[in-house]
């Protein structure tokens, strides 16, 4: 059995192999060096990037849109969610509405959004609420559908009052399914976060991308899209530690989808 | 130590398969896992002998090692010491007339294939034509009681059912000997009996070694010819018994047989206590 | 047969009331963003069902079918490849983990300056950003093939090939198809993205040029196509998903989530 301390040592030479080879490509004569530099120049960008004010200013936007979004998400989908898990016939009702607003690309509505709220806060968190919702939702109704069987049954014959129903049998039960659900969906929000910027002109890292590209600061534009991956890094970390927790509390028979 | 039921009914076959000589031979075999400190000694010691046609169990408490010394046997894990020979060369790797039956059905069983295609799969890629191989599921299915199941799913099938399955493939193969890891461990008692008896026909048609790894103290007597009993780990022979009950055997009057409790509760004896101070293989 | 009515009544009434609600509260509306539901659906028809499809519909569907393929096949012989070797899967773990969690839309800038406007940027970047969820669950799936499978596999001698073919693609298949589903996704955003910046055709170049002339209702006919594309894509996906893993679905009762 290979210990962790092995695989570590081993990802990062298959980093430091990476960044090695693009070492070379860039030095080289293949590609043109000012359009793609050299990961050295990237790094040295990356530290000066860091010292300026306006790219915390830009990485708080980021931050700022993603996670209210995601809370605004969460607290409409979570009673929702629960009382359309709860009664079979609202969730018929629903499901078809749901099922067809799920897969509508979220980006599409980018242009009509920007018409009505122009580049501001609002068309930011208008759009990562719509996308973030309808998948957040089923899971939702996911988890409090999937209770299980047995325990259901305990809690009647012991004739538990219904808030302490919800509370100890539901929320545990469907806490897994809910914090995969998190885990997509705050994914999601900090990739609508960003395409907003990115396209659509909102204050953002993704507007200081667009920037760094249309002043040809090349360097300053990979450095940026480098902190973006490791900011996606940190979200996806984050969710998935809680989402981890969760699934201790019940049998680990589900796999997730990375 | 190589000596076979001498009441046997069959005891002309008994005398014939005592002609033919040692099937798998063990010698001096250990196992251990880890290093230094956190080294485990799962086998310390085991020596035996299994003769051809013979129907050996393997029996010991939980944690005796019964699985590893299992999978050192057939091929799947290599041992740390000793030496162990299948039909007089030594194994380096699962040997091709050894057939083997693993305890969970549901995960040994491929889910993805019809039954067909499950009892067909050692046979592939070893140069047997389609029809032969089709020739061979039929006979098999037909030997463990399910015809006409080929274009079947395992997962439509009862435990027992896809336990006979998992029998198919290993008759299919045609092996000399078959290897059993306590097959009937996680299937209902009235199935067990009838999966047990199943083992001794195909036995006996085929004229296979059987090594049958268990903890069921009456299945291993009512089953076998000798009895290897382990220790805990780290594991050694704690004594081989001699079953020197009648053949054929059968659930009702076997178990009926005074010599059957009494080889019962001597295995169980041996089973439960500790292990002595001084281990010592018996002859 | 009555309680199969009263559940497809059930399931219909509301879906039936919102686009009735829509159709007739929007009826001769006035508002700068909500033409009425008709003249958006006529819009609909003129431009995508008609021979006018070719002009929008066609780019974007060949990029995306392209791209996405192109993810899928590499994705998926990579992933069997890497997941079956340790040493090749710990070397790539950190760089494919950290292409999965790069938003794919912040590679557009560098898409662009490598390969301009035009097709090839657009499919590089489908393919790219679709090709990490799908590389990754393959990894992990094949990763995480049961051992007592492998037994089976070297208890019985199997081929190396017959290996990979009848026992660890089947077995890793659940999580793959996950990473299709997830990657289908990616290449659907990064199919309209692309379109939205720097494009001069596809839906979502449609769409944008129909906001920009103020063509409201033809806008929102883009966005009803790509609806529909969406759902009809996850649908045809479902359908499939639901045909290779109906041994999965049998034993484990829905698929991986």
């Amino acid at each position: 059995m290979r210990e962790p301390a092995t695989t570590a040592v081993v990802g990062v030479a298959g980093v430091a192999g990476a960044l090695a080879a693009w070492q070379a490509v860039s030095a080289g004569e293949v590609l043109d060096s000012t359009s793609f530099p050299p990961p050295t120049e990237v790094l040295d960008a990356l530290v000066r990037v860091v010292g300026e004010s306006w790219f915390w200013t830009a990485l708080g936007e980021t931050a700022k849109s993603t996670l209210l979004g995601l809370l605004i998400t969460v607290a409409i989908a979570l009673p929702l969610g629960a009382a359309l898990g709860l009664s079979e016939t609202a969730f018929r009702s629903c499901r078809l509405v749901i099922e067809f607003l799920k897969p509508i690309p979220v980006v599409a509505l980018l242009p009509l959004a920007l018409l009505m709220y122009g580049t501001t806060l609002q068309m930011k968190l208008v759009l990562i609420c719509f996308g973030t919702l309808w998948p957040l939702l089923m899971q939702v109704i996911y988890g409090v559908q999937n209770v299980d069987a047995v325990a259901a049954e305990t809690a009647r014959a012991y004739r538990l009052r219904r808030t302490r129903w919800l509370v100890s049998v539901v929320l545990p039960s469907a806490a897994p399914f809910i914090a995969t659900g998190l885990r997509v969906a705050g994914v999601t929000a900090l990739l609508l976060s960003i395409v907003t910027e990115l396209v659509g002109g909102a204050a953002g890292l993704g507007l200081q991308i667009t920037r760094a590209q249309s002043a040809a600061d090349y360097d300053e534009l990979y450095a940026l899209v480098v902190i973006t991956g490791v900011l996606g890094i940190a979200v996806n970390g984050v969710l998935r530690r809680m989402e981890r927790r969760t699934l201790r509390w019940l049998p680990e028979h589900r796999e997730v989808a990375a | 130590m190589r000596l076979l039921g001498r009441s046997d009914a069959g005891a002309a076959s008994a005398d014939a398969r005592e002609a033919a000589g040692t099937v798998i031979s063990v010698d001096g075999l250990g196992k251990t896992y880890g290093a230094g400190e956190d080294a485990k000694v799962a086998i310390e010691r085991v020596d035996f002998e299994v003769a051809t046609g013979e129907f050996v169990s393997i029996v010991g408490p939980s944690g005796a090692g019964k699985t590893t010394l299992l999978k050192c046997l057939t091929g799947l894990l290599e041992p740390t010491t000793g030496r162990i020979s299948f039909e007089g060369r030594e194994i380096a790797e699962p040997p091709a007339r050894m057939a083997i039956v693993f305890q969970d059905y549901a995960r040994s069983l491929f889910p993805w294939m019809t039954v067909a295609r499950n009892v067909e799969l050692p046979l592939l890629d070893k140069g047997i034509g389609k029809a032969e191989r089709r020739r061979r599921v039929g006979e098999a299915l037909e030997a463990v009681g399910l015809p006409g199941t080929e274009r079947r799913f395992p997962w439509q099938l009862s435990g027992g059912m896809q336990q006979r399955v998992a029998l198919a493939r290993s008759l299919a193969y045609k092996p000399d000997c078959l290897v059993m890891d306590e097959p009937f461990a996680s299937v209902d008692a009235q199935t067990r009996f009838e999966l047990e008896d199943l083992v001794l026909e195909l036995r006996h048609a085929f004229g296979m070694t059987v090594l049958f790894v268990t903890h069921d103290i009456d299945e291993a007597v009512y089953l076998s010819d000798r009895i290897v009993v382990l220790t805990r780990s780290p594991a050694v022979v704690r004594k081989i018994l001699e079953v020197d009950l009648p053949r054929p055997r059968d659930q009702a009057a076997t178990k009926g047989h005074q010599r059957f409790a009494e080889l019962r509760t001597e295995l169980l004896e041996l089973v439960q206590t500790q292990r002595p101070t001084s281990p010592r293989p018996d002859a | 047969m009555r309680r199969r009515a009263r559940i497809v009544a059930l399931e219909l009434w509301l879906p039936v009331v919102v686009v009735a609600a829509w159709w007739t509260l929007s009826a001769g509306s006035q508002s700068l963003y909500f033409p009425p539901l008709e003249t958006i659906l006529e819009e609909f028809r003129a431009t995508f069902l008609s021979s006018g499809a070719d002009e929008h519909l066609r780019p974007s569907l060949v990029n995306l079918g392209l791209g996405y393929g192109i993810a899928v096949v590499t994705g998926v012989v990579a992933g069997v490849l890497i997941g079956m070797n340790r040493w090749a899967a710990a070397a790539l773990d950190p760089l494919v983990h950290f292409f999965r969690a790069l938003p794919g839309p912040a590679l557009l800038p560098f898409a662009i300056i490598a390969f301009g406007i035009g097709t090839t940027m657009k499919v590089w970047i489908i393919a790219f950003t679709s090709l990490f969820p799908v590389l990754l669950n393959a990894i992990d799936g094949v990763r995480g093939v049961d051992p007592t499978a492998r037994e089976v596999a070297r208890a019985y001698r199997l081929g190396r090939l017959r290996r990979i073919f009848a026992i660890v693609l089947p077995s890793a298949s659940p999580q793959i198809m996950a990473g299709l589903r997830v990657g289908l996704q990616t290449a659907i955003l990064l199919m309209v993205v692309s379109e939205l910046v720097a494009s001069t055709s596809g839906i979502g170049f449609f769409i944008l040029q129909s906001q920009q002339q103020f063509e409201i209702a033809d806008m929102w006919a883009g966005i009803v196509a790509l609806g529909l594309l969406g759902c009809i894509l996850n649908a045809a996906f479902g359908l499939v998903e639901r045909r290779v893993l109906r041994w999965y679905i049998a034993t484990h009762g829905e698929v991986v989530r």
